[in-house]
Formats: C-alpha cells, sequence, structure tokens
C-alpha cells in the first residue's frame, strides 16, 4: 500500500514531516489533583493526578521517595470496533509501566517521601499514538497538580514508510507493519528518558528516524509550556494578583 | 467536530469580584478534621442564620412539594436532625430560637447515616466530620443545601453533542462537577431466535479511575454494574420490550436475519454524585445524536440465510428520542429527600429511589438502594414528585440538546 503519495503527501493529508494538529487543556477533572485533556488529531486522552497523598497500602510505602503509580485504561469506544476489554490486559499493563517509568523518572520523587503520587489515564479515541499522547497529558497534569518535577517529559512518535521517515503516525500508518519509534524526551536537559521501537531498521536510519522524534518532541514541549504558561496567568488574574 | 471541553475553571480559585454565591463549602473545606476545627465561626457560618427557623408553615406553604407530607411515619425512630444541628449551633452560641424538641439538653444522638448499609454508593467515601455532617443534614432539612440550592433543584446542566467522532452517537453531559460522556454505537447483528422482529439494545457503563481512585482496577466494576442494571431497567424495559424507550422493531432490517446491535457505552470522567441522573441525561442526549445508518437489502435476498446488505454512507435515519425518560434519582437524608445529590450528600443518605419518568408522565421504572426501608406511602409521594420535577428536567433537558445538536452543526 501507498503511504506516500509521489506529490510527497500522506493518508490524510500531511506532509511526511508533519504532525497532526495538538490541542490541551488543563482541567477537566474538578475533583483530581491536576488533570489534563491531550489531543493528537484524533486520538483524544484525559489524565488525571491524584497526589501526593498518604500511601493506601502501606507495605509499598519508602522512607526515601514517593511512589508513582500508573493506570492506562482505554474507553469502550474508543477504538473503530467497539471493544469489549478486560480491564488490565497485557498491552495495557505495558503501556502503564512504560508511562510509571517515564513520569517516575522525572518526578522529584526525594522530595516527597512516605506518599503517594496516582497517574490516570484514560483514552477517549485511539487513533494512533495513545502512548505519547498519554505521557504528554500525564506531564501536563502533573504540572497542573503542583508536583516538583526535574523538568516536562514530552513524546512523540516517527516511523519509516515507503522509504521516508513520517513524524506523528495514525492509526492505519501505524499498523502498515513498518517500524514506529516512540521517543520521549526531557526538552530542557536533552535526554531521551523514553525510546521503544517495534520491527527492524538500519542504524544510519534510525538515527534520522529518532532525530525526527525528538524534534516533534520539541514541537510538543513548546506547546505545553505554552498552555501551562496562559494556564497559570489565568490563575493570577483570577486570584486577582 | 472535537471535544470543546470549554475552560472551566478551578472551584477552588474564584476571582474575588465574583465570587461563588454557592457553598459555605468553598470556606469549609471537606476534607476529614477534628470537629473542633470543622465550623470555624468564619463569616460563612452566618448562613446558619439565614434560614427561618421558626416558621415552618411558611415553607409549606411556599413550597408544597417540598413539604413532607408524612413525617410522622418515617422519622418517628429516627433522632431529630435539626436537634442535632441546633445542638451543634449551641457550641458556637448561635442563637437558638422557637427550638421545640426537648433534647437539646442531651448530647446530639449519632447521626443516622453511619447506619447506612455498605452499598456500593457509599463506597465512595467522603471523609465528613461530624460538625459537617450535621451542616449538610440540617441544610437539607431547612430547604437551604450546601451550595444554596433547594431541595428540588438541579445543578446547572451542560450538554455537548458529538463528542467522540467514531461513535454513531455522542454526548458528554456536565452537572456541577459530575461529568459523565455517554456514546452510541450501531453494528448488524442477528436478531435473537425468541424475538425475531426486534434489534437488541446493551447498556454497559465504566467508571474510570480518573473520576475516583477507588475505582482503579477492578475497582469500579460493582458501581459500574449497579449503574448499567439501573439504566436498562429504567429505560430498556421488560424483557418484552414494552416500555423501552427506543422502539426495538425499528432496528431490524431483515426480519429474524438482520438487525442493529445498539451498544451503549457510559463513561464516568468525573463523580460528584447523582451519576445515574446524568448517565440517563448524557444517553438520552446521544441518542438524539445518533444517526443510524440506511441499509439497502440487495433485491430478492430476504430468502438467502445471509442477504447481502449495502450501508450507506450518506443517508441516516434519526432516532425519535421523546419517549425516552429521564431518570429522577431522590435520595432520602433524614425526613427529607433531594434531587441531584452530591457525593457529600449522598454519603448522608438513607436510602434512595431512581424513577424514570416519560413525556407523558408514565413511570418507565424504578429502583430503590440503600439500606433503611421506606414507607410506602413515602415512595409514592416519591413518585408524584419526581413526575413532577422531570418535566422541568425534560424541558431544560431537550432546550439543552438542540442548542448543543445546533452548535454541533455549525462547527462540523
Amino acid at each position: 500500500m501507498e503511504y506516500v503519495s509521489p506529490e510527497g503527501l500522506r493518508l490524510d493529508g500531511r506532509r511526511p514531516l508533519e504532525m497532526r494538529q495538538i490541542r490541551a487543556e488543563i482541567g477537566a477533572v474538578s475533583k483530581a489533583n491536576g488533570s489534563a485533556i491531550f489531543e493528537m488529531g484524533n486520538t483524544k486522552v484525559i489524565a488525571a493526578v491524584y497526589g501526593p497523598r498518604e500511601v493506601q497500602n502501606r507495605g509499598q510505602q519508602m522512607s526515601d521517595r514517593a511512589l508513582v503509580r500508573c493506570e492506562y485504561s482505554m474507553a469502550n469506544f474508543s477504538t473503530g470496533d467497539r471493544m469489549r476489554k478486560p480491564k488490565g490486559d497485557r498491552r495495557s499493563t505495558e503501556i502503564s509501566l512504560v508511562i510509571r517509568q517515564t513520569m517516575e523518572a522525572c518526578i522529584l520523587t526525594h522530595l516527597m517521601p512516605r506518599s503517594q503520587i496516582d497517574i490516570y489515564v484514560q483514552v477517549l479515541q485511539a487513533d494512533g499514538g495513545t502512548r505519547s499522547a498519554c505521557i504528554n497529558a500525564a506531564t501536563l497534569a502533573l504540572a497542573d497538580a503542583g508536583i516538583p518535577m526535574r523538568d516536562l517529559v514530552t513524546s512523540c512518535s516517527a516511523g519509516y514508510l515507503n522509504s521516508t521517515p513520517l513524524l506523528d503516525l495514525n492509526y492505519v500508518e501505524d499498523s502498515a507493519g513498518g517500524p514506529d519509534v516512540t521517543v520521549g524526551i526531557l526538552p530542557k536537559l536533552d535526554k531521551v528518558t523514553l525510546l521503544q521501537m517495534d520491527s527492524k531498521l538500519s542504524i544510519d536510519i534510525l538515527e534520522n528516524v529518532m532525530q525526527l522524534a525528538i524534534e516533534g518532541c520539541k514541537a510538543v514541549a513548546n506547546y505545553i509550556r505554552e498552555i501551562l504558561l496562559e494556564n497559570t496567568k489565568n490563575l493570577e488574574y483570577r486570584r486577582g494578583v | 467536530m472535537g471535544l470543546t471541553v470549554g475552560f472551566s475553571p478551578p472551584p477552588s480559585l474564584p476571582r474575588p469580584s465574583q465570587a461563588l454565591p454557592l457553598s459555605p463549602f468553598t470556606v469549609l473545606s471537606l476534607r476529614r478534621r477534628p470537629p473542633s476545627q470543622a465550623l470555624p465561626l468564619s463569616p460563612s457560618f452566618s448562613f446558619l442564620k439565614l434560614p427561618p427557623f421558626n416558621d415552618a408553615a411558611r415553607r409549606r406553604s411556599a413550597s408544597p412539594l417540598a413539604a413532607q407530607p408524612s413525617t410522622a411515619v418515617c422519622s418517628s425512630s429516627q433522632p431529630s436532625l435539626a436537634a442535632t444541628v441546633f445542638s451543634a449551633c449551641a457550641h458556637f452560641s448561635l442563637p437558638v430560637r422557637q427550638f421545640q424538641t426537648s433534647s437539646t439538653t442531651t448530647p446530639p444522638p449519632p447521626p443516622p447515616a453511619t447506619a447506612t448499609t455498605a452499598d456500593s454508593y457509599t463506597e465512595v467515601m467522603v471523609g465528613l466530620s461530624l460538625g459537617e455532617q450535621h451542616f449538610i443534614q440540617g441544610g437539607i432539612a431547612q430547604d437551604i443545601r450546601c451550595d444554596g440550592r433547594k431541595r428540588l433543584a438541579y445543578r446547572p446542566i451542560y450538554v455537548e453533542t458529538g463528542v467522540i467522532p467514531q461513535a454513531n452517537g455522542s454526548a458528554r453531559i456536565r452537572m456541577g462537577n459530575t461529568d459523565v460522556i455517554a456514546s452510541v454505537k450501531a453494528e448488524l447483528g442477528k436478531p435473537s431466535l425468541l424475538q425475531p422482529d426486534k434489534g437488541k439494545v446493551s447498556i454497559y457503563i465504566d467508571c474510570s479511575s480518573i473520576a475516583e481512585p477507588a475505582f482503579e482496577g477492578r475497582g469500579g466494576d460493582e458501581l459500574a454494574a449497579e449503574l448499567s442494571i439501573a439504566l436498562q431497567r429504567c429505560l430498556l424495559g421488560g424483557k418484552s420490550g414494552a416500555g423501552a424507550a427506543i422502539d426495538l422493531s425499528s432496528l431490524v432490517v431483515v426480519d429474524g436475519k438482520i438487525c442493529w446491535d445498539l451498544y451503549i457505552d457510559g463513561l464516568v470522567v468525573s463523580s460528584d454524585g447523582n451519576l445515574l441522573d446524568a448517565l440517563g441525561a448524557a444517553i438520552k442526549a446521544a441518542l438524539s445524536n445518533t444517526g443510524i445508518p440506511r441499509v439497502h437489502v440487495a433485491a430478492g435476498a430476504s430468502t438467502d440465510e445471509k442477504p447481502e446488505v449495502d450501508v450507506s454512507d450518506e443517508e441516516f435515519l434519526q432516532f425519535d428520542t421523546s419517549a425516552v425518560p429521564v431518570i429522577i434519582t431522590l435520595t432520602k437524608v433524614g425526613k427529607h429527600y433531594i434531587v441531584d445529590a452530591t457525593s457529600e450528600e449522598e454519603s448522608q443518605m438513607s436510602s434512595a429511589v431512581s424513577i424514570s419518568v416519560n413525556r407523558q408522565r408514565h413511570i418507565c421504572g424504578i429502583t430503590k438502594r440503600g439500606g433503611a426501608g421506606l414507607d410506602p406511602s413515602i415512595i409514592l409521594d416519591m413518585v408524584s414528585v419526581a413526575q413532577h420535577v422531570s418535566e422541568q428536567l425534560l424541558n431544560k433537558l431537550d432546550a439543552e440538546i438542540a442548542s448543543a445538536e445546533a452548535e454541533d452543526e455549525d462547527e462540523s
């Protein structure tokens, strides 16, 4: 199948190095300590953060740092065909783990010993790149909750189809079977915290594709920073400062 | 299209100039605190002085609905709530005027809510101090609740339709801090052998852990099952399909061979009480937003075992949702009952009755939950109140749905 037309356009009309439209919003779940909605094209996720709070299960309490937990779940209506999911299947468990590890790496857990931070992400619509969208949403929610972090973590995926590196794969491109590189970075520190790839790719192409994904992450980081700034200004205004 | 969840300002940070008109609880935080701190003598507490203590008669005449016709029947065994409230007030030397019960001198009896059985609604624990519990109960007894509502007033309802583009129809409803999404998906299937002339509708609810950390893992399953069953009972009618909100025979494509299976999925995004009513309203809105593709059956193929069909991409059939009932949950707290309870109020309930009422004011289903028994006469009284309230709710909901649909069309 042709994923990039001779004119250099992808199936949804984007150019190879173009991202889908991203949109973010802070404060979607009023009860949570922090929450955010993040959209990348048709992919839409909500993240909510509860904590830092008392550890629910005493056995897991750590005296030197905070416990970070994460749960990823998909709504029944999130996919094209309605799925009847058993909660906690292997895929969601794996993504929960990936998100937890990525976020744990940037949270300053040592500042909150004997406490627990819960990150819940719910996929409302899945159209490829849910992993990245979840991480971006979780970053925003953590920032909204005021949890100390080293840096924002942002994530973006890139792939390689029809001998062209493609940024931010959608569902059709994702299921084409080509390599899918998901990268998560700490943009200010310029460090990679998450790197996943399935399928095979030669080393020099991987370098290109990864570089592309990192550029995507940086674009997301700029956007997230803008949203956070705007949110803070809003709060400041409402407080009447 | 796309989910336009307008930026909702976090309620904890109102601008000083437009301070929220409600809720002493913006000051009285609802976290668990020692009772001595629970009711600080802040200006907000003067709220308790506002309602007229003495003229119950006037209140009764002002809102005939709110008056409890058979208080003697149901409350004789319960300690007087008002008594507990006022003895709580006495701590702060507020004027306790014209108080007629004799129990003011005795220490306040334990609030009745602590006796509530463990049904899954109360499992979502809200940590309330004794003072806060009295405050909620007393407010309800005086017909002015913590957020300033009357007993039979709903929170403002916001409706958005078309929030899930992949579904055939979807809607998001917000009532205060309760936030739910409902989606309708239609798939072609085979009718059941027992009812070859009817389509199938099923309702599944998912309590997402983003709404409540307690819903993590399998934690929300019990509540989800309870809500799904209650919604099925209220909206789908009996096994025969009689009294169903949706005309099941309209879902049949070829008799006995092909029909539409409607999957209605609800997702609780944020929970602050009254989930059932919100989900019922969201399903109603989602159904009004639903378009079922028109299906052309290949001519002369109806004798085949599996007729060929052609699903149209352009022509859609709309549902007539005027028959879809709304669900009114009346939550009994102390002697009185309220609509649209918040989770704090739900934690104080003794029992709740959910009644679904349609446009014709017919009762389409009743569910009672909560441990305490109810006098039959009170249930009948609740039904008539629900019928009355349903009319206002239906009108409001229909207006909101219509405006959401109009907005949705403008966008697309």
